[in-house]
């Protein structure tokens, strides 16, 4: 019987011939992840382990990202206690604040390759499934005992099989799509559920926009969210294609669904679960106080050209804040050296340096009571970006768009003229 | 883990996830005395006032959802939070109980309707519950997870099986 990607990748790292949903593997780590947020946690609980020395120093990767350039005396220490970590296992990979957002640092610095069993101490850890590896979040205290170890337990989760299909409608993006599906599944319609995602819509798709895909699946309690490797995968990952990085093509599926991306309209995910979409139609005239471009699933080069083919040559409405975080260096580098950021500048957008931004309210970007805010980050539950205040999720040509308009509007009108530097 | 575990509830609703347990913004925060004065804030603000030592929290669908921040759980810890018994659980925050020797109980068959202050008896061992004069059975734990838990966290376990891990 033919095996699901995630089925073969956890036989492999399990060291069994092969592996069926329910069974409970020890699945040897390929890349364990931590950074600022819950790092130290993490150290606390490794240094009560007697004598413990770090499984595997190259295969660790500790980034500083939720609270960057420190935004806080505490955070300043935590951001301390890491480094010296880092320093006394001689942990090869360290970055340091303004290097961007772990989960996109470890995709384009070429960490994540399709097939591997990657672990971080982070939910949205299943990003990496954009190049086909089982990525996966834990708590601090599992990574401490991964770091000691190099494997950990796993049962081998169901797969659901998404295909999607056609071509999304310009002003609809990736993360339009994700935002779609976390309605359709709700908030743990895919608990514990590996996720495979197929099909020609997103065959034309980069990494960042499978990406922006595969990070929100968490929100609907995903396991692990793989886009089997394609061509864009490998020519990304620099390796050639395996059988281990594709499902068999008589694998079983526990659920095996379609969906037509060509009607689907801008999508806006209301206050106070990220499930919570709509189309854009239903929230229009939304007064807003503040948007943010940012995070892990909103901050990559494909987010800010489109708010900077809407924003060209105006204004942010007054009265409205529009902050703007690419989510790593080199999407800073790349929008700086296409021009994007001048034009983004001149709108009156704050552009603030590659972290974590005002995803999570941490001391940037923070939110009054009753406030109101349209972002591309991850979540809105209660008090994300500061209590009392209300977060709206769209793509960035919704945010940019309504940042214009001062309410949240339907970005499509917005983007009918081509301007010059759009190649 | 044999023993009875008994205290009064406070009931929440679906889809608590652990910005309502502790918000992100008391993230860089890791003293138990701190966190514990804002445990539960993402749900009402007078949570962390109402909650005594030997408490239980009865959640719904998908308790401990969102984000994987374990401070979640050393804050309802620290709060004096003995247990959980919830229909179902997130994915991580799940293990993360687990892991830092906190009890959590799956029950799916829970009833609607319990109230805040009632007496509840869980019975980890045999897997039951009782609470309003009923008793209800709980999901067993997977062997691994019962290691883990009778040990009082995953920490402890490997302290104790050095074997398990490189030195
Ligand atoms: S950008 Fe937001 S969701 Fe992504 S890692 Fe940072 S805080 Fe988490």
């Amino acid at each position: 019987m033919g095996k699901t990607l995630a089925e073969k990748v956890l036989a492999r790292a399990g060291g069994e011939k092969e592996v069926s949903p329910g069974q409970i593997i020890e699945a040897e780590v390929d890349l364990a992840m931590t950074h600022d947020n819950n790092g130290p946690v993490m150290i606390n609980q490794f240094n009560r382990l007697p004598g413990a020395k770090v499984w595997n120093p190259d295969r660790v990767v500790v980034i500083i990202d939720h609270h960057s350039p420190a935004t806080s005396f505490r955070a300043a220490e935590n951001h301390r206690t890491l480094r010296k970590f880092a320093a006394k296992h001689e942990l090869k990979h360290f970055f340091d604040c303004g290097e961007g957002v772990s989960h996109v640092i470890l995709r384009q610095k070429g960490f994540v390759k399709p097939g591997m069993v990657m672990v971080g101490s982070d939910s949205h850890s299943v990003a990496g499934g954009a190049l086909g590896a089982f990525a996966t979040g834990i708590g601090a205290t599992e990574m401490a005992a991964v770091l000691a170890r190099g494997k950990l337990w796993l049962r081998v989760p169901e797969t659901v099989k998404i295909t999607l299909h056609g071509r999304l409608p310009v002003g609809v993006m990736a993360r339009d799509v994700a935002l779609f599906l976390l309605g359709q599944f709700g908030p743990d319609g895919l608990d514990y559920k590996a996720v495979e995602v197929h099909g020609s819509g997103i065959k034309g798709w980069d990494i960042e926009e499978r990406a922006a895909l595969c990070t929100m699946g968490v929100e609907m309690g995903t396991k692990a969210m793989m886009v089997p490797a394609d061509e864009v995968t490998l020519v990304y990952a620099g390796v050639a294609q395996d059988l281990g990085y594709v499902p068999d093509l008589d694998a079983q599926y526990e659920r095996d669904l379609q969906y037509d991306l060509g009607g689907l309209a801008p999508m806006v995910s209301k206050p106070f679960l990220p499930t919570n979409a709509v189309p854009v139609g239903e929230v229009l005239g939304t007064r807003i106080d503040q948007g943010v471009i940012g995070s892990c699933a909103g901050g990559s080069l494909p987010d800010l050209e489109i708010a900077a083919r809407i924003l060209e040559g105006k204004q942010v409405r007054k009265g409205v804040r529009l902050i703007i975080t690419p989510s790593s260096k080199e999407n800073w580098i790349r929008a700086d050296e296409k021009g994007l950021l001048k034009i983004l500048k001149q709108a009156g957008a704050v552009v603030s340096s590659p972290a974590c931004g005002a995803c999570g309210g941490y001391e940037i970007g923070c939110l009054a009571p009753g406030e109101v805010c349209i972002s591309t980050t991850t979540r809105n539950m209660p008090g994300r970006m500061g209590p009392g205040g209300e977060v709206y999720l769209a793509s960035a040509a919704t945010v940019a768009a309504s940042a214009l308009a001062g309410e949240i509007v339907d970005p499509r009108p917005y983007l009918n003229e081509r301007p010059a530097w759009v190649s | 883990m044999a023993e009875l575990v008994q205290g009064r509830i406070w009931v929440l609703g679906d889809d608590i996830s652990t910005d309502h347990i502790l918000p992100s913004r008391y993230m860089a925060e890791i003293r138990p005395e701190e966190l514990r004065r804002h445990v539960l804030e993402g749900v009402a603000r007078d949570f962390p006032r109402k909650i005594e030592a030997g408490d239980i929290l009865v959640a719904g669908r998908n308790m401990g959802y969102g984000s994987s921040r374990e401070q979640a759980i050393l804050a309802l810890k620290a709060a004096g939070i003995k247990a959980i018994v919830a229909r179902s659980y997130s994915r991580i925050f799940f293990r993360n109980c687990i892991n830092n020797g906190f009890l959590a109980v799956a029950c799916p068959g829970l009833p609607k309707g319990l109230k805040d202050r009632e007496v509840m008896t869980i019975d980890p061992g045999g897997g039951r519950i009782q609470v309003a004069g009923e008793e209800f059975s709980c999901e067993p734990f997977p062997e691994v997870l019962l290691a883990v838990l009778k040990h009082g966290g995953l920490i402890e376990y490997l302290a104790v099986n050095p074997q398990e891990y490189r030195r």
